[in-house]
């Protein structure tokens, strides 16, 4: 009999295991189930690039429709309800799917702040394509509509930048700066800087007291009583892992489902990967959980290789980020630590900042330029993270000074 | 038989490195390899259409800089997800300090 595998989640984790299973040419059965009505969309352009008045930025994870197999079987807007790791099914509308293996790719969801939990409000979130629909139809009532943007983080950056020459923009981040959770200082003032230009007005230290909702209006009251009017308020607040099916069923929980180097869960047969699970980073075994693009599809094909050829293997994956925001890209590499001592390397528009550890070993690293100019310096930089080598922090700071060749006499 | 055109200076590729062309308003991608080889490819990836000259070479690969996509640049073998599709390569070779690539597909 074939083997039977459950994926539940149908995003860029999910899809990816899926397809590679599927090429394989394996004998083997796959049901993929989804709460979401739309599956296989890649997620990154609905905050990159949603434009009002033009179609919807939509990017099929299957442009070669690998997932229109007989062997596999797709339950869209239907989410599983149960899993049973005894009799290892998964239950879903009133019925029990058997499988051999479950791969739990359930993702995140956008948080919400306390304070618009009452408001009736246009007060969106952006997350799925349905969102982006919802932001777009509300976005084309007004022909300069007013967004309030409440996050300083990704997703509420790019969108920002995504809306600035059609909209009017006020972002409000309750830290004292942009992205300080996850870029260094002198790559926020950057940001900062690029959406002041285009008009996008930033407020930090904002700290939201009161939502006041209309139908085609909201009012938003700051805590030192400055008041505001918008078309629409779209949230960009973190995300949460969607943990919940995996504990109901016993899985134990790390700040996400905990699965091992393998991304096997506490559970038999069951892995967990993308967003939703924490992993041990493969060069300090420090348990992280990364929402990340790569990191997704890397655990997707991940898994559904140890699937085919039935062998345990390690996760070894660096994480990595980007973002585009106008005309500027950045990027990060590994895993930074408040405590890591930083350096910087400036080479005229680009900029990178390398984050040490005690032994001067290079852990993570963040960069900014036009385009796409400082992916090549953020791949060496990802290998030298790999090496975990002591490096000289001259050699780092002098921007004369080429990283291909640390890294080769690095290894 | 194809069109052998001027695409760059041999000086303007390094070593283990590529550069961006636009020829007759297609782009391609010109490398060298550690041992002073030329090679040309189309200038984007297959994947999401990012011009790959800002990503990175290590020995035959060239790696996208957007989602890591790899693939050997001197046959043009997609080298795994995220992409499928190969690279298209043209012949080159360098006549007084230029590089030359035949527009013509192999």
């Amino acid at each position: 009999m074939s083997e039977r595998v459950i994926i539940i989640g149908a995003s860029l984790a999910g899809i990816s295991c899926a397809k590679r299973l599927l090429e394989s040419g394996k004998d083997l059965h796959i049901t993929l189930i989804s709460d979401e009505n739309d599956i296989a969309y890649d997620r990154p352009p609905l905050s990159k690039s949603l434009r009002p008045r033009q179609p919807l930025p939509v990017v099929s994870l299957d442009p070669s429709e690998v997932l229109k197999s007989e062997r596999l079987t797709i339950f869209a807007g239907h989410p599983a309800q149960n899993i049973d790791t005894i009799n290892q099914r998964v239950e879903l509308n009133g019925i029990g799917v058997p499988y051999d293996k479950l791969v739990i790719a359930t993702g995140a969801r956008a948080r919400h702040l306390p304070v618009f939990e009452s408001a009736v409000a246009p007060v969106l979130t952006l997350r799925t394509l349905a969102d982006a629909k919802a932001i777009k139809t509300r976005l084309e009532k007004n022909k300069s509509p007013r967004v309030g943007i409440i996050g300083g983080g990704f997703i509420g950056l790019e969108l920002a930048a995504s809306l600035s020459e059609s909209c009017s923009i006020e972002l409000f981040e309750a830290q004292h700066r942009l992205l300080s959770r996850i870029l260094p200082l002198s790559i926020s003032d950057r940001v900062a800087q690029r959406h002041q230009q285009a008009n996008v007005n930033i407020h930090t230290d904002a700290h939201i007291v009161d939502v006041q909702g209309h139908k085609d209006s909201v009012y938003l009251e700051l805590s030192d009583t400055r008041k505001y009017e918008f078309d629409l308020v779209v949230m960009g607040v973190g995300a949460i892992p969607n943990t919940e099916l995996a504990e109901d069923a016993g899985l134990v929980l790390a700040n996400g489902i905990e699965v091992n180097e393998f991304l096997e869960t506490t559970a038999e047969s069951i892995y967990a990967i993308g967003d939703c699970c924490a992993f041990p980073l493969y060069t300090t075994g420090e348990v992280i959980r990364v929402e990340s693009w790569r990191n997704a599809q890397e655990q997707g094909l991940h898994v559904a290789g140890q699937i085919i050829t039935g062998e345990k293997t390690q996760y070894t994956g660096i994480p990595w980020f980007w973002s585009d925001q106008y005309d500027l890209g950045i990027q990060m590499a590994g895993w930074p630590h408040s405590e890591s001592l930083k350096i910087e390397r400036i080479d005229g528009d680009k900029a990178l900042i390398f984050e040490l550890d005690g032994q001067h070993r290079l852990i993570a690293v963040a960069g900014i330029g036009p385009g796409n100019s400082i992916a090549k310096d953020i791949k060496i930089c990802e290998r030298l993270i790999r090496q975990r080598v002591s490096l000289s922090v001259e050699q780092l700071n002098d921007s004369d000074i080429d990283l291909k060749q640390i890294l080769k006499s690095a290894g | 038989m194809g069109r052998w055109i001027e695409a760059c200076a041999a000086v303007d590729v390094d070593e283990e490195d590529l550069i961006a062309v636009e020829i007759e308003g297609e782009d391609y991608a010109i490398y060298q390899d550690e041992n002073g080889e030329f090679f040309a490819t189309e200038g984007h990836c297959t994947h999401e259409k990012v011009l790959l000259a800002d990503g990175l070479v290590m020995g035959d690969t060239i790696e996208c800089p957007k989602h890591n996509g790899c693939f050997n640049y001197k046959t043009g073998e997609a080298l795994g997800a995220p992409v499928c599709v190969n690279l298209k390569t043209f012949p080159c070779k360098v006549e007084n300090g230029q590089v030359l690539i035949e527009l013509v597909e192999v």
